[in-house]
């Protein structure tokens, strides 16, 4: 089967504009996701995910190496990606329908149309009954069901999901990864989600790739093998604790720290 | 209140009169001291000049003024002065917006464009508008075209100078958001940068509905033979108080209905915004 998302050799390296210095923030980093997975890329912060993401989102484009969407280049494939900010980023002025709507706007439907295609994916996240709010009357988790509505209005190939559950309290944060999940079984969608979060990433994902610091490199791949549907509970669960501690290892062993302090003679 | 706890129910009905009626005060607090202190100073005015203690000829009074005013009403100065005016202060405040509002857009959103105005609108708005007046007496003589470029000076930097911050304060978040999902320029101004910028437009026109009246009120006063302000200083060369005192207060209250009116206009603009008080 293609993969939906193809990242192939990809490498991104800064060059300090004064010192000439160069740094390396991703290297080699090859990944294929099939369809309607969902990975979770976790990493110590600074480790490329969030840049990673960016590529992924055609933001950025690579030093090395390809992104690609079903065989598309993304920063060609903006159709085909939906993208769910870290923070919920909607127009304070524009009501949560015309937000849910605002991503089929940018891409030149028509407001009616756009509209009308966002109301059933409002009633999806939960949503049904809001339309005519407007986002400050919002409490935090309803704004980012809004920033998932945004993103699969445009019924996208894959979703980009990028730390969307950080600024949330424990408890509602809690409540939006088991009601995504819902969500994602419904919709059926490929996602590819960024967090820090070792729990949240083995409680959501299909596969969980974990990250080294820099340069970030694929260092482990590691497949979730917990049936679905996933009540909150099975955090309790041994196969649950054992593949966070299994991931907790890869981020926390010696090799991170030997890197921490080999940081001052990069270049 | 600790009384009204302490009584039984039958006595809180014979005091319950009073006690609406201290409620009421106490709710309408504002508007009623508000009233009082105009009050107590209109008979203040009206005392002093019939004590004698200050000349009726200068002074004028509360009394004089309002019969003043009720003759004026039914003359034939006041009422044209009052629509030549107004005719030349909103042609002005128009075109200062249709004006200041684009120019405000280009400077704040090409950076270029912005380099190539920045001086021009930072001197300008430094330099106090009324010392430029001499010189558009010179350009434009004295008439309703100079009038209303008077009026078009003082109020169209702030239109300018507002929308160009305002445009620059485009959230760079909500850009992100536009560009990924692929939005062309024209529709980034039109849902981030524009509906961003109005808030600071909002401000704009607050200032320049006030600028623009003394802009107007200058223009006839130095450059005029027609209006309020023209009838100011007919009053002032003749000594009139009373016609004086009735063309200021009619400035004045055209003023407030300006303001109130642009706050009825803000509120339109401002549904998306969480209440003030909450």
């Amino acid at each position: 089967m293609q993969p939906v998302l193809k990242a192939d050799g990809v490498g991104m390296e800064y060059v300090h504009p004064r010192t000439g210095r160069s740094v390396l923030a991703i290297e080699d980093f090859s990944v294929e996701m099939e369809p309607q997975q969902f990975v979770t890329i976790v990493g110590p912060s600074g480790c490329g995910k969030s840049t990673f993401l960016k590529i992924a989102n055609g933001l950025l484009r690579p030093t090395s190496g390809t992104v690609t969407i079903h065989g598309e280049d993304v920063q060609e494939a903006r159709r085909s990606r939906g993208t769910v900010f870290q923070d919920a980023s909607l127009l304070p002025w524009y009501t949560v329908l015309r937000n849910a709507a605002y991503g089929l706007e940018c891409q030149g439907v028509n407001r009616k149309e756009a509209e009308e295609r966002a109301r059933p994916v409002l009633e999806l996240v939960g949503l049904a009954g809001f339309e005519h709010a407007h986002p400050h009357e919002l409490s935090g988790g309803m704004r980012q069901r809004v920033n998932v509505a945004r993103a699969l209005t445009i019924d996208p190939e894959i979703l980009l999901m990028d730390e969307p559950f950080a600024s949330l309290d424990a408890q509602t944060r809690e409540f939006m990864q088991s009601e995504l999940l819902g969500i994602w079984s419904k919709s059926s969608k490929t996602v590819l989600f960024v967090t820090h979060q070792i729990d949240e990433a083995v409680y959501l994902s299909d596969r969980v790739l974990v990250m080294s610091a820099r340069p970030g490199r694929l260092i482990a791949d590691i497949t979730v093998d917990i049936p679905r549907p996933r009540d909150l509970r099975i955090k309790r669960e041994a196969r649950f604790v054992e593949l966070e501690g299994q991931v907790w290892d890869l981020l926390h062993g010696p090799e991170s720290e030997h890197l921490e302090t080999a940081d001052g003679h990069v270049g | 209140m600790s009384a009204r706890t302490t009584h039984p129910p039958s006595t809180a009905s014979v005091d319950s009169l009073g006690t609406k009626i201290l409620r009421l005060i106490r709710r309408r607090e504002r508007i009623i001291l508000g009233v009082l202190g105009v009050i107590m100073v209109l008979v203040f005015w009206e005392l002093v000049v019939v004590w004698g203690w200050l000349r009726q000829s200068t002074m004028s009074s509360p009394s004089i003024i309002s019969e003043r005013i009720v003759t004026e009403l039914g003359g034939d100065r006041l009422i044209p002065s009052l629509w030549v005016t107004l005719r030349a202060y909103l042609i002005g405040l128009g075109i200062a917006t249709v004006v200041g509002i684009p120019l405000g857009f280009i400077g704040g959103w090409y950076k270029r464009a912005s380099y190539l105005l920045e001086p021009w609108l930072a001197a300008l708005n430094a330099t106090p508008t009324v010392a430029i007046v001499p010189l558009i007496l010179i350009w434009l003589g004295i008439g309703q075209t100079s009038k209303v470029f008077i009026v078009f000076l003082f109020a169209v930097f702030p239109y300018a100078f507002n929308t160009m911050i305002g445009v620059r304060q485009s959230e760079a978040e909500f850009l992100g958001v536009a560009r990924s999902f692929g939005a062309s320029q024209s529709k980034i101004v039109r849902s981030i940068v524009l509906p961003g910028a109005v808030p600071y437009i909002m401000t704009a026109a607050r200032l320049a509905v006030g600028r623009a009246l003394i802009g107007v009120v200058v223009a006839e006063l130095v450059a005029s033979n027609t209006g309020l302000g023209f009838l100011i200083s007919i009053a002032s060369g003749t000594f009139d108080t009373p016609l004086l005192m009735v063309s200021v207060l009619f400035v004045g209250v055209f003023g407030l209905i300006m303001t109130e009116l642009m706050k009825v206009i803000e509120r339109q603009f401002d549904r998306w915004r969480p209440e003030p008080s909450s």
